[in-house]
C-alpha cells in the first residue's frame, strides 16, 4: 500500500475512533456548547433589547480596536489605548475595528472574534489522545510493523484536523443560520458571504493548534499530561508576553511562538494581509508538524 | 478482574447524561414550586409577602400561565430528568432498553420541554434566550446521532 493511502486510512480510523473515544465525545459537545454559549453571550444585549443595533455597533467598533491595538503590542497602557482610539490616532486600528463592525454582520464578527480566543484551548480535546493514547497502552507497537511512523502520525494529524474543521463548520453554520432567521440585522447575503470568509478564517486558525496538539501527544506518553502541556503552552504563551512586555517592550515578541500574535491578521480588511497570516498559520502547522514527525521517528516506543 | 470493553465514547456520554439529568431535575422541581405558589396567589393575593415573587408571580399571571400548565412542565421536567438517569445506567450497562430508547426518549423529551417552555412561559422570562435554547437543542439531536449511529452496535439486544 501507497504512503498516500495509508493516511488516508490512518486519517479515517482516527475519525471513528475519535467518535468512539470519550475524548472525542467530550470534544465535540464541549466545543459546541462553549461555541454557542460565546454567541449566546455575544447576542443577548439585543436580544434582550438592553441597547439598539446601532448603539450596539458604535460601542463595539471602539472595543474591537482597543483589542486590536492591544494584540498588536502597541506601545502604552491600556487606558491610554482606549484614548486613541477613540481620537483616532491610530487610525488603521479603528477602520479595522470599523471594517469588522460596521461594513459586516457585526454579532458574526464578535462571536468569530471570541472563538478565535477559545477555539485554541478547545481544539486540543480532539487531538490530545492521536499519539500519546496508544503509547500509553502499547498499542502502537501492533501497528508499526504494518506502516511507517511518519503515515501514522500524518494520517492522525489529517484526521484530527477534519473532526475539528467539521466541528468548526457545524458551529459556524449553526450561528449563521440563527443570526440569519432569529436576528435578521444583515441580509441573508451579507450573513453567509461573511460566514464563508470567516469560517475560512477559523479553519486556516485551526491548523498551527490541532498540529501543536499531535506535537505534545508525540513528546508525551500519558494523554492527560499532553493535553495539560498543550493547553498549558497556549495559555502561558500571551501571559508571559504581555508580563514581560512591561519589563522590556522586546519581550512581548514572545506572543509569536504561537499565532496568537498575528492570527487576528486572518480578518483583516486588507487581502494580501490575509494571504500572508494564512501562510504565517500553515508555516507554523508544518513546523509543529515536523518536529512531531522527527520525535516520533526517534521515539522509544 | 476482567478489563471492560466499553467505548470511552459510552462513559463520556453516560457522564453527560448524568450531568443534564440534574440539570432537568432542579428547573422541574422549581417549576411545580411556582405552580404551587401561583395557585396560592391566585387564591390570595396578599399571602404573598415577598416583593421579588410577587412582581415574578404578576409577569405570570400577565402572561396568562395556567398553573397547571406549569405544573406540567415540571412534572415533564422531573420525567427527562428520570429517562436520563435511567439511561445513564443503560448506557454504562450496554443495555438495549434503557441505554438505547431510554437515551432516545430523554433525547426526545430534553426537546419537547425546550419546546414547550418557549410555548408557556411568559417573553420577558424567555427574551435572550434564543441562542440557549439552540444550545439545549443540541445535546438531543447528537444524543440521537451517537445512540442510533455510532454506539448501534454496541447498544444492539443481546
Amino acid at each position: 500500500m501507497t504512503g498516500r493511502w495509508q493516511i488516508l486510512l490512518h486519517a479515517r480510523n482516527f475519525l471513528s475512533h475519535s467518535l468512539r473515544s470519550g475524548s472525542g465525545v467530550a470534544f465535540i459537545v464541549l466545543t459546541v456548547m462553549v461555541g454557542l454559549g460565546c454567541a449566546s453571550l455575544v447576542f443577548f444585549p439585543i436580544e434582550s433589547e438592553i441597547i439598539t443595533a446601532k448603539e450596539y455597533k458604535e460601542n463595539a467598533a471602539q472595543g474591537v480596536g482597543t483589542i486590536l491595538a492591544v494584540v498588536t503590542l502597541q506601545p502604552g497602557k491600556f487606558s491610554t489605548l482606549i484614548e486613541q482610539i477613540e481620537t483616532e490616532e491610530l487610525v488603521e486600528l479603528a477602520m479595522w475595528g470599523r471594517y469588522l463592525v460596521l461594513d459586516h454582520p457585526v454579532l458574526l464578527s464578535l462571536t468569530v472574534l471570541l472563538l478565535g480566543l477559545l477555539l485554541p484551548v478547545l481544539l486540543q480535546l480532539g487531538s490530545f489522545a492521536c499519539i500519546a493514547g496508544d503509547v500509553q497502552h502499547h498499542s502502537i507497537r501492533y501497528l508499526l510493523p504494518r506502516t511507517t511512523r511518519t503515515s501514522l502520525l500524518l494520517g492522525r494529524l489529517l484526521g484530527a484536523l477534519i473532526l475539528s474543521w467539521t466541528v468548526i463548520t457545524c458551529l459556524q453554520g449553526a450561528i449563521v443560520m440563527y443570526l440569519g432567521i432569529v436576528l435578521p440585522l444583515d441580509g441573508w447575503g451579507a450573513l453567509i458571504a461573511w460566514g464563508l470568509q470567516t469560517l475560512a478564517a477559523l479553519v486556516v486558525l485551526a491548523v498551527p493548534y490541532v498540529a501543536l496538539g499531535v506535537l505534545c501527544s508525540t513528546i508525551f506518553r500519558s494523554p492527560m499530561v499532553a493535553l495539560m502541556g498543550s493547553v498549558g503552552f497556549i495559555l502561558t504563551v500571551p501571559l508571559i508576553a504581555f508580563s514581560s512586555r512591561e519589563a522590556w517592550e522586546p519581550l512581548g515578541n514572545l506572543l509569536y511562538l504561537l499565532p496568537w500574535g498575528y492570527a487576528h491578521h486572518l480578518l483583516s480588511p486588507d487581502g494580501t494581509v490575509v494571504v500572508k497570516t494564512v501562510l504565517y498559520c500553515l508555516g507554523h502547522g508544518l513546523i509543529f508538524t515536523v518536529i512531531a514527525v522527527l520525535r516520533l521517528r526517534r521515539a522509544d516506543l | 478482574m476482567a478489563i471492560s470493553d466499553r467505548p470511552g465514547g459510552l462513559t463520556a456520554l453516560a457522564a453527560l447524561n448524568g450531568f443534564f439529568a440534574i440539570s432537568c431535575a432542579f428547573p422541574g422541581l422549581q417549576r411545580i414550586l411556582s405552580s404551587y405558589r401561583l395557585r396560592a396567589h391566585l387564591d390570595d393575593p396578599e399571602a404573598t409577602a415577598d416583593r421579588w415573587s410577587r412582581r415574578n408571580l404578576e409577569s405570570l399571571i400577565e402572561a396568562d400561565v395556567d398553573p397547571q400548565q406549569m405544573e406540567l412542565l415540571g412534572i415533564l421536567g422531573l420525567v427527562v430528568a428520570l429517562l436520563l438517569a435511567v439511561s445513564v445506567w443503560g448506557l454504562l450497562k450496554r443495555n438495549h432498553w434503557a441505554g438505547k430508547w431510554g437515551s432516545t426518549l430523554a433525547a426526545v423529551g430534553m426537546a419537547s420541554v425546550s419546546w414547550l417552555a418557549v410555548q408557556v412561559l411568559p417573553l420577558d422570562q424567555l427574551r435572550g434566550v434564543g441562542m440557549d435554547l439552540v444550545r439545549q437543542m443540541f445535546y438531543p439531536l447528537f444524543l440521537l446521532i451517537m445512540v442510533h449511529g455510532i454506539f448501534r452496535k454496541d447498544l444492539r439486544l443481546r
